[in-house]
């Protein structure tokens, strides 16, 4: 048969057939439409986690943490400048940014602008310092996230001598801008989820964050609430600025570009504090890289690689083939549905069948035009059943937008709905529907034409 | 008699164990009118779906144009029948969801869909005087205007025999002698060749030549 003919003839088919194949189209429509809603939250779902929670691009590697006796025979390899040098030196790598935890006791207090007075906050252990090339493009002007401190500034003998918002640092008595300072969308939670309900304070929120950018307050390098000190140094204070709101900063605390920790640690805990980083981020080229990146990092002794990414990756995909093979099973049922639709609708076009192996049509031509009556339904039903889905995702979103509160990562969508998804979705929908028909379409084309036409 | 357009030889087909054609050897003369008679059973609609290549379960030969059908593929036997064979039915065959003109072009879906399609329809149902209704649907035409679209599809591909099953069998007196009338003329002015099975008196008048079935067995008429 022609193929041109063939479209003309399942169209005025499919026309008259209209009901039947309706209710036949329904079950694929329902299939599609959760499977394409499934997947595309599934997408979408991945998209927000590794991109922007645990990015795929991107694994943070840490010294290997060994046990007391493994300690003490074995120290272990550690994360310095030369490893950094090795590591940016590989083919795969984009870039690496050193992470540096401060290695002694630090106390801070403030956040009268925010809270409506100072509060004291312990931060041993939870400042660290970054690369600040990590930061680069995410910090919008005219706050800035990097080393002020490079340069020493004016000599001065109060904060009264230096300009705002800079302060007269000790013991150097020089001005000095304060220290850019983040905090991360999990810290922000916890305390509007946690603390500030338990003592009574006003909730922040990313949003409210980001509008007291510029707040200063105060940490006291070398001493702690508990009363700890530094090994060497004199305890000292210095103003902290809080210049933005970031995934990158430490999930609880304070993080503050890598050379002021850098320096801080030489001078409270020692040369060694200062050049042995926490962690390593590595960005790779591409997320096809990690593999013998990981690889690599493990012949360099650094076996402890964190790979959130994965497992969150891993968990996504498997919930999302959970919900996808549920929703298969939908168009499954729906495929067996057209069969029992098309065997019925073969039963009453019998005669119908025979006239036109009467006039000329093979069995090939017969299964032709019922296949193609049932890739039609298919594409139809599947197409529906998309746009069904990307509906339902928007709607959701929408509900989400007004009825969710914010809280860490909040996309703007939850759904992901790729061309090429979509595509293999009708084309999903399609097979089906050729599979459904196959079995009465071979019947329908074996039928014997003279008895089809009821003449014998 | 002209050339045998149509030659069966020692034709037998059978139901089960009731045997419906016996023995039966049968010429056909291009540019024919033959008119088969006999009672219902005898037979008749089954030599003609044997002729027209839709009943292949038979034993002994048959040739049509010079093929032994017999000896062809599905794809070609259906070729056959799309470009040499006309088929006209008592019950009509038309597409109930189709017009008159769509019915007609239905056999150019299936190969004889050379030249421009849709003017050889037209040129087929002004034949036989429905060019006005080409664009009806079947519900609306009369019993006798379905039967002539069906004659206009059935001569759509300039076939060489035509096969008519008792095609005034569900027509009034008036309304098929009319189609007798156009079948004369069809055969006497276009030299169609015609097989027509019919248990009706005025068809086997107006056929050259009828032969009786019975009881599976073809004699004189």
């Amino acid at each position: 048969m022609k193929r041109f003919p063939l479209l003309r003839l399942v169209a005025q088919n499919l026309r008259r057939n209209r009901r039947h194949l309706m209710l036949a189209s329904l079950g694929i429509v329902v299939g599609i439409a959760s499977l394409a809603f499934f997947l595309g939250l599934g997408a979408g779902v991945r998209r927000v986690v590794l991109g922007e929670v645990f990015p795929a691009d991107r694994l943070e590697i840490t010294p290997p943490k060994t046990g007391f006796l493994a300690g003490l025979l074995h120290a272990g390899p550690a994360l310095d400048d030369a490893v950094v040098r090795r590591i940016r030196d590989r083919p795969e790598v984009r870039a690496a940014y050193p992470k540096m935890k401060l290695a002694f006791p630090v106390r801070g207090w403030g956040g009268k602008p925010i809270l409506g007075r100072d509060v004291a906050f312990e931060l041993s252990g939870f400042i660290d310092g970054v690369d600040a090339a990590l930061l680069e493009g995410e910090i919008p002007s005219p706050l800035a996230f990097r080393d002020f401190a490079e340069k020493p500034g004016p000599a001065c003998a109060s904060d009264a001598d230096c300009r705002a918002p800079e302060s007269c640092a000790l013991p150097a008595r020089r001005c000095e801008r304060p220290v850019p300072a983040l905090v991360s969308r999990t810290i922000l939670e916890m305390y509007d989820g946690s603390i500030a309900p338990a003592h009574g304070w006003p909730r922040v929120g990313e949003w409210i964050a980001s509008r007291f950018r510029g707040t200063t307050f105060s940490i006291e390098l070398g001493r702690s609430f508990f009363g700890d000190t530094a090994r060497q140094g004199a305890p000292r204070q210095v103003r902290l600025q809080l210049v933005g709101v970031s995934d990158k900063a430490i999930p609880i605390g304070v993080t503050v570009p890598l050379p002021y920790v850098q320096r801080w640690n030489r001078e409270m805990a020692g040369a060694a504090a200062a050049s042995h980083y926490s962690s390593i981020v590595v960005r790779v080229r591409s997320k096809g890289d990690i593999t013998g990146l990981v690889a690599f990092l493990g012949s360099l002794g650094f076996d402890q690689v964190e790979s959130e990414a994965e497992r969150v990756g891993l968990f996504i995909t498997m919930v999302t083939l959970v919900l996808g093979l549920v929703s298969a099973a939908i168009v499954g049922v729906a495929a067996l549905n057209v069969a029992h639709t098309y065997l019925m609708v073969i039963a009453e076009r019998r005669r119908e069948i025979g006239l036109l192996r009467a006039l000329g049509a093979s069995r090939g031509d017969i299964r032709a035009l019922l296949l193609g009556e049932a890739a039609v339904v298919g594409s139809l039903g599947g197409t529906l059943g998309v746009v069904l889905a990307i509906g339902a995702g928007a709607a959701c979103d929408a509900l989400s937008r007004v009825a969710l509160p914010d809280f860490p990562f909040k996309p703007e969508s939850y759904f992901h709905f790729s061309a090429s998804a979509c595509a293999a979705e009708v084309a999903f929908a399609v097979i089906c529907c050729l599979l459904g028909a196959l079995f009465p379409a071979n019947r329908a084309a074996r039928l014997d034409p003279a008895a089809a036409l009821g003449s014998a | 008699m002209a050339e045998a357009v149509v030659q069966l030889h020692g034709v037998r087909r059978s139901y089960g164990d009731k045997p419906v054609l016996s023995d039966v050897t049968l010429e056909v003369g291009a540019g024919e009118f033959l008119g088969i008679v006999g009672k219902s059973g005898s037979g008749k609609s089954t030599l003609l779906n044997v002729v027209g290549g839709l009943d292949r379960a038979y034993h002994g030969t048959v040739r049509v144009c010079g093929q032994d059908l017999g000896a062809l593929s599905d794809t070609r036997l259906s070729r056959f029948r799309n470009r040499r064979v006309g088929f006209v039915f008592q019950s009509f065959g038309l597409l109930d969801h189709l017009s008159a003109l769509d019915n007609v072009m239905l056999p150019a879906h299936f190969g004889s869909g050379e030249g421009d399609i849709e003017r050889r329809a037209r040129d087929a149902l002004f034949r036989v005087g429905l060019l006005d209704r080409a664009n009806d649907l079947p519900p609306r035409l009369s019993g006798g205007q379905k039967q002539r679209v069906a004659i206009a599809r059935a001569l759509f591909s300039a076939p060489d025999v035509l096969l008519a099953d008792e095609p005034t069998g569900n027509l009034d007196r008036s309304t098929g002698q009319d189609v007798v009338d156009l079948f004369s003329s069809l055969n006497r002015e276009r030299r169609v060749t015609l097989i027509v099975v019919t248990h009706e008196e005025r068809v086997s008048v107006a056929a050259g030549r009828v032969l009786r079935l019975e009881d599976g067995r073809l004699l004189q008429g």
